[in-house]
């Protein structure tokens, strides 16, 4: 049974996908509930495989018992079909990707109700082919296989975000431009890879490849490596490449954003370190300095540019759809400092801010359920209508602040000591900027959420009722606002049995 | 050094946040809310107590509670001077939780629940920074402590209250992210060590461009200590309730910032490196000297009491850091002793200022003329804080001052003793026209003293003992010279 464990993760989302879609004809009750089940399926597999991997290294998969075949004169035996593959660099992403959708799937139900009333089935199909979508990218151990799913998740966003009010359309089509644009260009650099090595499979192709580059035929896999790291790129909003993002988080379902905002773009960048590190060798990065000091130099760019834009926001959901572009500069520039810290904490950041993103626009749904919108002058008084809401929200905005002991803080540790040690300085700056930003943020929620009003417990003051969210919003929002303090403290553990053995070898310590 | 492995400094912790959770519980009933604070500070200090005899006979108690980093891990360790300072501050927080009573209730003042729970908070986090094992842990209750004190800083929660609390946190929050944090990773990934060591982490032969600028970045990130120019919030936290501003702003946030720049220098630089590389010990010097003549003169153009007591704080802070900075034994001794005998004074100085605008509303100076004759009490204890912080005896002041002069001879950096005298002269400057106005000056406003009356009882209680404890200081020094000479030992070279 556990050997069928990696496909389970897959299939539970499709499936529930699948189901919901199709009894939504004649049982629209019964939508929610089979996307739930899958999704909660997923993460036990997902969860189980953590173990197994951190025991016994890498499980591999493979799909209709395609496996390997031994090649005369090939070292490494040749996998015919496609791989799929839980090793240390993907196993943690898969439990965040599902367990934040199981979560998120939990809480989207009421928001649904009443934001997309009428149309729930088609929403939780769409969300659950999402999911499937990406943990498909996560998993898949085959860069064609990686595209294909790379496309489920776009086309499933697309059409998310246009479920949206207002300007939705405008904001998807954007996305839709720029997003299929990334994937054209990651498609085309897979190109040519395959064109140089023969294969598509990620074993293979990291065993081939440095016999070509050392034999001088390195002309036409660099061009390919540039295409995919403009398509990963592209498909993040990493900067220049940013500017549909905001929009379509801000404009898309309040319920749409809560899940793309924290996977999406996590795993765009999770496809990025799985071409750095396992495709191509790290050793090719640092030799390619010329990259390696342009995306240092965008990463900080971007965290300045983002910090910026976020303290001019005058909405909440716009503000955060900043925050989620200054944290992609955060784990790209950690990745292409290309040393131990760096890529631990950009490893690290990917799974920790996946957690953060979520809870914070958990949060920010809660806030617009009851507020129905999102202006930041509209929270006056939030602190005491959504006392326990904006408890989960200072929580937070530590995390993204890096206050210790959130997660945030130790990722942020690692991408500095990696920066430090690197000596990129203005990376360093620009990621104290980025924290210092998110830090004036907070406390201006707070002035105005609560220091704003008269204190309602003073005597002649208005008093201020209560107007919690409803609690199949509250407790998963509360959940994940405390899964990012338990995150933090053991980042250490994770650390030390998963991610430290996903780095490759050859690294300085 | 012999060490104990023991749970008791982390109980020791969490008495006050145990103490945080029952006061949000039970804050209907505001005499069970208070009695839980009090049976809180009473069992933390008992066990405090009960640590001091080993911890005077030079052995450690240690715990660690999980690893966070390589290396570096959530982790306490109790050495004498950790156990002075959490002793400071536990035994100020029962007289000023008597004040807050005294002073919060008559007035009907709003949310005092938050009050106290928060008030817990910070005490749990000054404790936690007291017996902090490495750089890391102590960071961690650094950051608490600036949280928790905002609500308190904006407890009036009007327009003054919100701009001192932006002030508040823009420095504090800004110089230790900004600065420490840096400085924190850059010493791990050069030392891969962060804990406090006898000699420090550094590796001989560490450049001292490097050395220089992460003793700077520290210095200036731990703003808590007030150095200038990063000293602007502490006047602009004078927004507080009185309470706050005598045992946070006097006592345990600001003692925290020292404490941390102390543990810096004597346990990541080390006093051997501090002592034999010029550079370092003279900028420590220099900045705290000239932070402790600029604070003193500024304090003498203040006219709000708070404020000249803001700039007086800020001035007495360089003391310590100075005291550190000679690298001397009786310098260090001195400074470590300063920490509580300062506390005193000024936490009297403070609760003073409050009963006075309690009494008649009064703020400014210019404002109580005569105002001795009505509240004899109040400005008696009044000047024998005064005392204190200037370093007359017969008070607590007097010991400090003198093993930081004689710390200063010792030292290579003599003209020191010119600062501290210079110094004492201003702050007897500006306190004692106070204290004269007070009780000979003619009344500028005779109908609102007419009005005036001491206090009620919960008020004056608080500053009869803090005032009390003063001049004890004075008369017993030799007990917490021990501590303050058992840390001194440990940590400079025979």
């Amino acid at each position: 049974m556990t050997e069928q464990l990696p496909i389970i993760i897959i299939l539970g989302p499709l499936l529930g996908a699948v189901l919901a879609a199709f009894t939504g004809w004649f049982r629209p009750r019964l939508s929610h509930p089979l996307v739930v089940l899958g999704l909660a399926i997923s993460f036990a597999a997902a969860l189980k495989l953590v173990f197994i991997v951190a025991d016994a290294g890498a499980q591999k998969y493979w799909l209709g018992g395609w496996g390997e075949k031994v090649v005369p004169g090939q070292k490494e035996p040749f996998v015919v079909g496609i791989q799929i593959t839980v090793d240390y660099l993907n196993t943690l992403l898969l439990v965040a990707v599902s367990g934040i959708a199981l979560l998120t799937s939990v809480y989207t139900r009421r928001l649904v109700d009443t934001e997309l009333a009428g149309r729930q089935r088609y929403f939780y199909a769409l969300f659950s082919l999402l999911v499937t979508g990406l943990l498909g990218i996560t998993i898949t151990g085959d860069i064609f296989n990686l595209y294909v799913f790379m496309e489920i998740a776009a086309l499933s966003s697309y059409a998310l975000i246009a479920y949206g009010r207002g300007r939705a359309y405008m904001a998807a089509f954007n996305y839709l431009i720029m997003g299929t644009m990334g994937a054209c260009l990651y498609l085309l650099g897979v190109g040519f890879v395959f064109a140089k090595t023969g294969t598509l499979n990620i074993d293979n192709v990291s065993a081939i490849i440095p016999a070509l580059l050392n034999s001088g035929q390195s002309q036409a896999l660099f061009v390919g490596f540039v295409l995919i790291l403009l398509g990963a790129w592209a498909k993040m909003a990493f900067f220049p490449f940013h500017g549909w993002l905001p929009n379509a988080y801000a404009h898309a379902p309040t319920a749409g954003a809560a899940i793309l905002a924290p996977l999406a773009t996590k795993v765009a960048v999770y496809t990025m370190l799985r071409i750095m590190v396992t495709v191509y060798s790290i050793e090719y990065i640092i030799h390619s300095p010329g990259i390696q000091s342009l995306a240092l130099y965008l990463s900080s760019l971007a965290i300045v540019i983002a910090s910026f834009f976020s303290l001019t926001q005058t909405n909440l959901k716009k503000l955060a759809s900043y925050f989620v572009l200054s944290e992609i500069g955060y784990m790209v520039g950690g990745a292409w400092l290309a040393n131990k810290p760096g890529l631990t904490g950009a490893m690290v950041h990917v799974v920790a801010d996946a957690a953060m993103t979520s809870a914070l626009f958990m949060a920010i749904g809660c806030i617009v359920y009851r507020l129905g919108q999102a202006q930041l002058d509209d929270l006056k008084g939030v602190f005491f209508k959504m006392p326990v809401t904006m408890a989960a929200f200072v929580v937070t905005m530590a995390a993204l602040i890096g206050v210790p002991p959130t997660c945030g803080f130790f990722s942020k540790w690692y991408l500095i000591q990696g920066a430090a040690q690197a000596g990129v300085w203005h990376f360093v700056a620009a990621l104290l900027l980025s924290s210092l930003v998110k830090a004036i943020i907070l406390f201006r929620i707070i002035e105005i959420g609560y220091n704003r009003v008269p204190h309602p417990a003073i005597e002649g003051n208005p008093a201020i009722p209560r107007n919690e969210a409803p609690l199949s919003m509250l407790i998963p929002t509360v959940a994940m606002a405390l899964g990012l303090i338990a995150l933090g403290l053991g980042t250490s553990t994770l650390v030390n049995t998963i991610i430290a053995k996903a780095l490759p070898a050859a690294l300085a310590p | 050094m012999e060490t104990i492995h023991s749970f008791t400094p982390v109980w020791i912790i969490l008495t006050s946040s145990v103490a945080a959770l029952l006061v949000a519980l039970l804050g209907r009933w505001p005499n069970v809310r208070e009695s839980c604070i009090f049976a809180a500070a009473a069992i933390k200090l008992g066990l405090l107590l009960s640590l001091a005899p080993a911890v005077l006979d030079g052995k450690l108690y240690e715990f660690e509670v999980m690893e966070l980093l390589p290396n570096v891990g959530l982790a306490f360790r109790v050495d004498a001077l950790g156990l002075m300072f959490a002793l400071v501050s536990v035994s100020l927080w029962i007289p000023t939780t008597i004040f807050s009573m005294g002073f919060l209730r008559p007035l009907k003042r709003h949310a005092q629940t938050r009050f106290f729970f928060f008030f817990a908070i910070a005490i749990s986090s000054a404790v936690g920074v007291a017996f902090s094992a490495n750089l890391l842990t102590l960071f961690i209750f650094y950051e608490a402590l600036s949280l928790s004190t905002y609500p308190l800083v904006t407890h009036h929660q009007d327009d003054d209250a919100i701009k001192g609390g932006r002030k508040y946190l823009t420095y504090l929050l800004g110089t230790s992210i900004a600065l420490a944090l840096p400085a924190m990773i850059i010493v791990y990934q050069q030392t891969g060590n962060l804990d406090f060591t006898n000699g420090g982490v550094f590796a001989d032969g560490t450049s001292t461009t490097l050395l220089v600028v992460l003793l700077v970045m520290f210095l200036f990130g731990f703003a808590k200590a007030g150095l200038m120019p990063f000293h602007a919030w502490l006047p602009g936290a004078m927004v507080a309730p009185a309470p706050v501003s005598a045992l946070l702003h006097a006592v345990a946030v600001v003692k925290v910032g020292v404490f941390s720049i102390i543990r810096v220098l004597t346990g990541i630089f080390g006093v051997d490196l501090l002592a034999n590389t010029p550079s370092l010990s003279t900028i420590v010097c220099v900045l705290a000297a000239i932070t402790l003549i600029v604070a003193s003169l500024i304090a003498l153009t203040q006219d709000n009491i708070k404020s000249r007591l803001a700039y007086s704080t800020i001035g007495q802070l360089s003391y310590i850091i100075l005291g550190v900075g000679l690298a001397t034994k009786s310098g260090i001794a001195g400074a470590a002793l300063h920490i509580p005998m300062h506390a005193f004074g000024k936490i009297t100085l403070f609760l003073c200022a409050g009963a006075i605008y309690q009494a008649c509303g009064a703020k400014c100076i210019s404002e109580i003329h005569g105002l001795g004759r009505k509240l004899p009490l109040t400005m008696t204890a009044f000047f024998i804080g005064s005392l204190c912080v200037i370093g007359l005896p017969p008070t607590g002041g007097f010991v400090s001052k003198w093993y930081l002069l004689n710390g200063s001879l010792d030292s290579a950096q003599q003209w020191a003793f010119a600062v501290f005298l210079t110094s004492s002269l201003l702050n007897a400057a500006y306190f004692l026209p106070i204290v004269y106005k007070a009780f000979f000056a003619t009344p500028t406003d005779p109908a609102r003293l007419d009005k005036t009356k001491e206090p009620p009882p919960l008020t004056v209680v608080p500053l009869f003992i803090t005032s009390a404890g003063c001049v004890l200081l004075f008369f017993f020094s030799g007990k917490l010279f021990q501590f303050a000479n058992t840390f001194a030992e440990m940590y400079t070279p025979q």
